[in-house]
């Protein structure tokens, strides 16, 4: 009996499924990706990172920062916070309403807590739960709105505020996501850590910032230089044990400023749709030229 | 004797053969569970692979509840920010408009602060071009069509207009009612088809709801 045919199609069979699940379904999903919107602020996300920035990309990916440094955090759950925003007017009734809600208040405290809002009601509950809380205090004439708040191990690291999504590498190619944690993730490090002389300085020695860090040096992306007319303003102030002999400087090639210029445009934080994620607008009727995305401070325990 | 011998001792054992079996009834019972299973996996996991469904959400509905309530606040700032963005080259942030250039302001301008959205739905929509009579004054220049260059698909379109002109609507002095995304994408269907500016004696032809 001829079973070459059987076997043939049983091959193509299965590498046809892989293909479908590897290749086709991925780019039916996301292949045509294109920029998003910040919720709710509408700004274009993301931006096309900046040419130093792109050239930044091209020595990391030669210096394989990527085996050690991943650029995804992860986020296992997502809670709700209970944001009381206005007292309305009638008080007696809001105190009621929050008494129900948290019964180990105390008289005193109740009080103090409506004279200083906002201020979160609950803390770390299920959408559902938030739900009927911010009903049970609107039901009372107050304002109070359900704010979200991702949570994970990554995010508790303060590593970022949100999980990562494809759109993150939309500028990028090759993307990075990188799959070894040999360092920390890096998916928001231009927020974190967003001095740039702290990134020259920690490349070319780790420990003289970092005491424990088990990176390399990069110092091949730095050079030696005499001081002629006068110092450079981009030269490392090392420590005195590191610090090259009198007359002479330590300055970045361009390699480590495209490199540093890369690490501050890795800003992975915006709430998207596809991660919600509510964040401190103080006054949003105020006029201000900071960052939208509040504080990147880890979540209060 | 002998003939008996030679039938009853083949010569050499027969070569071994192929044949069709019947596949056991186990295999298929596995199969079909691994079937199902896989099934409840991408019901429960895939989120019909959407591409805006990420873990730890299943679905594009929860999701969607998770989206921050779009109070009149909210709108503001996205209005805020996308007129910045669009509109103030020419309208400015203040809204005063460049009257060297034609372009009209938005301070005490009755095609803003109408009864309704309906003309400026359309105006945002799809551009402006000619004469515009604007606070007694007559200004001549032309407007893109910011709403149609607005990114993403019809629904998020509608939105950003709503907020741009909820925005519009709302400052510069000016107190008009809220608009809702609804009302825009309502508009907006009637003129999907139509892709050259409005002129403003056209737009006087529509209720002002």
């Amino acid at each position: 009996m001829n079973v070459a045919p059987l076997i043939f199609l049983a091959a193509f069979f299965g590498l046809s499924c892989s293909w479908f699940g590897f290749v086709l379904t991925p780019q039916i999903q996301v292949g045509s990706l294109q920029q998003t919107n910040t919720i709710p602020l509408g700004a274009v996300y993301p931006v096309q990172r900046p040419g130093m920035a792109r050239e930044g990309l091209a020595v990391y990916r030669a210096n394989g920062c990527e085996y050690c440094h991943s650029q995804q955090v992860g986020q296992t759950g997502t809670l709700c916070d209970v944001m009381l925003t206005e007292p309305g007017t009638n008080q007696q009734a809001v105190l009621l309403a929050l008494r129900k809600l948290r019964p180990s208040l105390s008289e005193g405290e109740d009080k103090e807590l409506l004279a200083s809002l906002p201020k979160p009601v609950r803390q770390g509950v299920s959408k559902a739960v938030a739900d009927t809380a911010v009903k049970t205090l609107t039901d009372s004439g107050a304002k109070a709105s359900t704010w979200v708040v991702p949570v994970g191990p990554d995010i508790a690291r303060g590593w970022g505020n949100r999980r990562t999504v494809a759109e993150d590498f939309l500028f990028d190619y090759p993307a990075m996501p990188g799959s070894q944690r040999v360092g920390p993730d890096l998916a928001s490090v231009g927020v974190r850590l967003a001095d740039p002389k702290w990134h020259l300085l920690h490349l070319y020695a780790p420990r003289a910032v970092v005491k424990d860090s088990i990176m390399p040096p990069y110092r091949f992306l730095f050079e030696k230089r005499r001081i002629e007319r006068g110092p450079s303003p981009d030269a490392l102030s090392l420590p005195a044990e590191l610090a090259p002999e009198t007359g002479y400087e330590i300055v970045p090639r361009t390699d480590a400023l495209a490199l540093v210029a890369y690490l501050m445009s890795l800003r992975a934080n915006e709430p998207l749709f596809s991660t919600p994620l509510t964040v401190a607008t103080a006054n949003p009727t105020t006029d201000t030229n900071a960052p939208a995305g509040g504080t990147n401070a880890p979540p209060a325990k | 004797m002998s003939v008996e011998l030679t039938q009853q001792v083949p010569l050499e054992s027969a070569q071994p053969q192929a044949r069709r079996k019947a596949v056991p009834i186990w295999m298929f019972i596995l199969l079909f569970l691994m079937l199902y299973w896989g099934m409840v996996y991408f019901d429960q996991r895939s989120g019909w692979f959407n591409e805006q469904v990420y873990a730890p959400y299943h679905s594009l509905e929860e999701l969607t509840s998770y989206q921050p309530v779009n109070d009149a606040a909210g709108v503001l700032i996205k209005g805020k920010q996308l007129f910045h963005d669009n509109c103030a080259v020419c309208h400015m942030d203040g809204g005063t408009g460049n009257p060297a250039n034609g372009c009209p302001p938005l301070v005490g301008s009755e095609w803003v602060a109408a009864k309704g959205p309906g003309r400026i739905i359309r105006l945002v929509s799809k551009g402006g071009q000619g004469e515009i009579e604007v606070a007694g004054k007559t200004y001549n220049g032309t407007m893109l069509a910011i709403g149609d260059q607005m990114p993403g698909d019809e629904d998020k379109k509608s939105e950003s207009i709503a907020a741009i002109i909820t925005y519009v609507r709302d400052t510069f002095g000016n107190k008009a009612s809220a608009v809702s995304a609804q009302k825009v994408k309502a508009v907006r269907a009637e003129i999907k088809d139509r892709n050259t500016n409005y002129s403003p004696l056209e737009l006087k032809n529509f209720p002002e709801d």
